[in-house]
């Protein structure tokens, strides 16, 4: 997984994507008085069967057979295992209640199962809660870590399937159910084109963790599991609201998780996301959690601010609240953080990035000279980098001194384009740069716990 | 000359006749301006120092000299191939460079920027265009659009050097909003200022605005085209290139206005109602 998503990242480096989940009203849930049977081969507890199974046979991080689970599936079928699943949760924590409910959007409403569907979600709740049934902890600790466990691996189930459509071995644009369904703007280029729906796997994952206990807030795989997520989706132009502002209920004091929010506002208030949003094409119930350009580099600002309130040195955050400060016109604010993060960064591309963006607002402060040296330095980074020699020659240019505008540019410009690399083109994925060795770390970290 | 080489270019020898190239050298005060008179649409003919009515901070000028057609270009064109110039829009693209790069007379020079989220000189300023056009035909587009960074590139690469009596033409052609530029628009706009190269954009017409674009061929004296669709791509950058050989090229020596800083260009033909178009204004100085 790690090797594959690192690779697809460089891969898809350009194509930029905002995401919404939508939360459409609630149809045809099973409810006692409209209940509708799904016409199809398997029923709705066989389908809940071989969901749990998909999950439990599913290796994570591999693309293997169990993620296809879904390719039969009809949008109902993927609604109703939301339901059922809710049920089986019931079920083991209290086997002996016959009375289910199921709650959307602020309503509960009963739901009530035929014979055969209420026995085999029965037998899967009692399997469910029997797999840690030997442990010497107590029944209550048992059955929480059974419960996580399922909702742990269906997570990691959902998130694996949402990658390998995100770097196209999964093919999008399925049927998707009306709860669970996610809209996606793509933006090549910085076009808008059409809207692309497909089953929101990313938020039935979230609904998961919703349930962990004994408070999603609270536990380490979910936390870590938000920022990852966060950090991959933009790694791969993936720009999501609906995750961050879910995850920032959840974690509002985390640093990592605020570093990746700001990152997310940041990246939303570039003009070519903003423009491509205005002459997009959508339609009216489709809510695109986006605000001004002005309004989205302000919350980034606040949410850098607070990652750096909880991890002072988090240079990465402070790198990115210079540039964002910048951009707002507080210049001597952001000379200051960025005069300090260039001193300390160690990894090449933090430096670059230091001491790029510094360099501008030396310039936008009348410092030709020191703007000059900082762009210089960038450039010995990455020698192949254009965005500094640009800088340079520009320097050159506003002094009227063409012939070194021209010797400052050419070099650089004269390479082939395949041979060059300019962390500058990156930079709104960058933060996503370490998220696929993550998502590998928090998936043997989990397997190493669920063993013990 | 070193510092001024945006605008200071002024006549050594003196005036030429119409049949043959006029020289220019290099001189710190000098400066010289790019101007299109047209009447009715068409081209104004025939003008000589006497009709140009020219004011550096509204103060009146002597114009030095006024050539028209003579003087060699360097021509430079700055071409999109980001992700969406392809299939047909692409062919259209090398059909039109080549074209006037066809139209190019053999003591004119070209060149060839490309630029998605990499800005490439593809082709050094040369008069061998068949180079160019081989350096045309290799483009193949992808990535995002970094509009803003080539057409400074173009622009650099256009402006004659000092010694150099020749009139930069930078076309610049793009079908959407810049994504990915380092530079910023107002710097390179900025910048702008100490060129003596004139841009012209196309633009395919989209719902994304080119204000830049815009803005830059607006302060080089130069034109916006927007079209609808590739198709005649060709013809409209032949029209940029036959409107910028019927512009004059008009020098004159600074008097009565301070050295440095802006100077505000105004520019008219005396007792004729014509329309003239000419950047608006120089920077000197450092």
């Amino acid at each position: 997984m790690s090797t594959k998503v690192s690779d697809s990242i460089v891969r898809l480096a350009i194509v930029a994507v905002i995401c919404v989940a939508q939360f459409a009203a609630p149809h045809a849930q099973s409810t006692a008085d409209s209940p509708r049977p799904p016409s199809r081969r398997l029923s709705r507890s066989e389908h809940l069967q071989e969901w749990l199974q998909a999950v439990e046979r599913h290796e994570p991080g591999r693309d293997d057979e169990s993620l296809s689970v879904f390719d039969s599936w009809r949008p109902d079928d993927f609604e109703y295992l939301a339901i059922d699943l809710n049920t089986l949760l019931s079920l083991m924590a209290d086997p002996t209640i016959r009375t289910f409910y199921w709650s959307a959007s602020g309503r509960s409403r009963q739901v009530v199962y035929s014979g055969s569907d209420l026995r085999l979600i029965l037998s899967l709740a009692r399997d469910a809660s029997e797999r840690r049934g030997e442990d010497s902890v107590g029944l209550e600790r048992r059955r929480a870590r059974n419960r996580n466990h399922i909702l742990k691996r269906g997570a990691i189930f959902h998130t694996d399937i949402a990658i390998e459509s995100i770097i196209g071995v999964r093919q999008r644009g399925r049927q998707a159910p009306s709860r669970f369904q996610e809209f996606m703007l793509q933006m090549p280029d910085g076009r808008a084109q059409g809207l692309a729906v497909d089953v929101g796997h990313w938020e039935f994952a979230r609904s998961l963790l919703d349930k962990v206990v004994p408070a999603a807030a609270r536990d380490e795989f979910v936390r870590r599991w938000y920022t990852t997520i966060a950090a991959l989706e933009q790694g791969f132009g993936q720009l999501s609201p609906p995750h961050v502002t879910h995850g920032l209920r959840l974690f509002p004091d985390d640093a990592g998780f605020l570093f990746q929010a700001a990152c997310l506002h940041e990246a939303l208030a570039e003009p070519r996301v903003q423009e491509a949003l205005q002459n997009a094409a959508v339609p009216n119930d489709v809510k695109f959690d986006i605000s001004s350009r002005r309004a989205e580099l302000r919350e980034a600002e606040n949410l850098f601010r607070k990652a750096l309130k909880v991890q002072p040195d988090h240079l990465e955050a402070r790198i990115r609240l210079g540039r964002v400060l910048g951009l707002r016109g507080e210049h001597a604010e952001a000379e200051g953080l960025l005069r300090k993060a260039a001193a300390d960064a160690m990894e090449p591309l933090l430096q670059y990035y230091a001491q790029l963006f510094l360099g501008a607002e030396r310039e936008t402060l009348g410092d030709r000279a020191q703007a000059r040296d900082l762009y210089g330095r960038a450039s010995q980074l990455y020698p192949d980098a254009q965005s500094p020699r640009l800088a340079l020659s520009l320097l050159s240019a506003r002094d009227g001194n063409h012939k070194e505008a021209l010797a400052a540019m050419k070099t650089v410009l004269a390479l082939p384009g395949d041979a060059r690399m300019d962390p500058w083109w990156s930079y709104y994925r960058a933060q996503g740069r370490k998220a696929a060795d993550d998502l590998t770390e928090l998936y043997i970290s989990f397997l190493d716990e669920d063993r013990r | 000359m070193k510092g001024r080489a945006i605008s200071a270019l002024v006549v050594v020898s003196a005036f030429s006749s119409h049949a043959q190239t006029p020289t220019f050298s290099s001189r710190l005060e000098a400066v010289r301006v790019d101007v299109l008179v047209t009447e009715d649409g068409r081209p104004v003919r025939g003008l000589t120092p006497a009709d140009f009515d020219i004011r550096d901070q509204g103060v009146p000028q002597t114009v030095d000299l006024v050539s028209f057609e003579q003087i060699p270009l360097n021509v430079v064109l700055a071409l999109d191939v980001s992700d969406s110039v392809s299939g047909d829009r692409l062919d259209h693209l090398r059909v039109a460079g080549r074209t006037v790069l066809g139209r190019l007379a053999k003591t004119d020079q070209a060149g060839l920027v490309s630029f998605n989220h990499v800005v490439e000189v593809r082709a050094e300023l040369t008069d061998n265009v068949a180079h160019v056009q081989a350096a045309l035909a290799a483009v193949e587009p992808a990535g995002e659009t970094a509009l803003v960074d080539g057409s400074y590139a173009a622009m650099v690469l256009a402006q004659p050097a000092a010694a150099n009596a020749r009139r930069g033409l930078v076309i610049v052609f793009t079908d959407g909003a810049d994504t990915i530029s380092w530079l910023t628009p107002d710097r390179v706009l900025d910048a702008s200022r100490r060129t003596d190269a004139v841009v012209y954009g196309v633009i395919v017409r989209s719902r994304n605005k080119a204000s830049f674009l815009h803005e830059l061929s607006d302060r080089t004296g130069g034109g916006m085209v927007e079209i609808e669709s590739t198709k005649d791509l060709a013809d409209r950058f032949v029209g940029i290139l036959d409107e910028f050989r019927q512009r004059y090229l008009v020098s004159y020596t600074p008097r009565g206005v301070s050295a440095g800083g802006w100077h505000r260009l105004d520019v008219r033909i005396k007792g004729r109602r014509v329309a003239v178009k000419a950047r608006a204004g120089y920077l000197s100085g450092q």
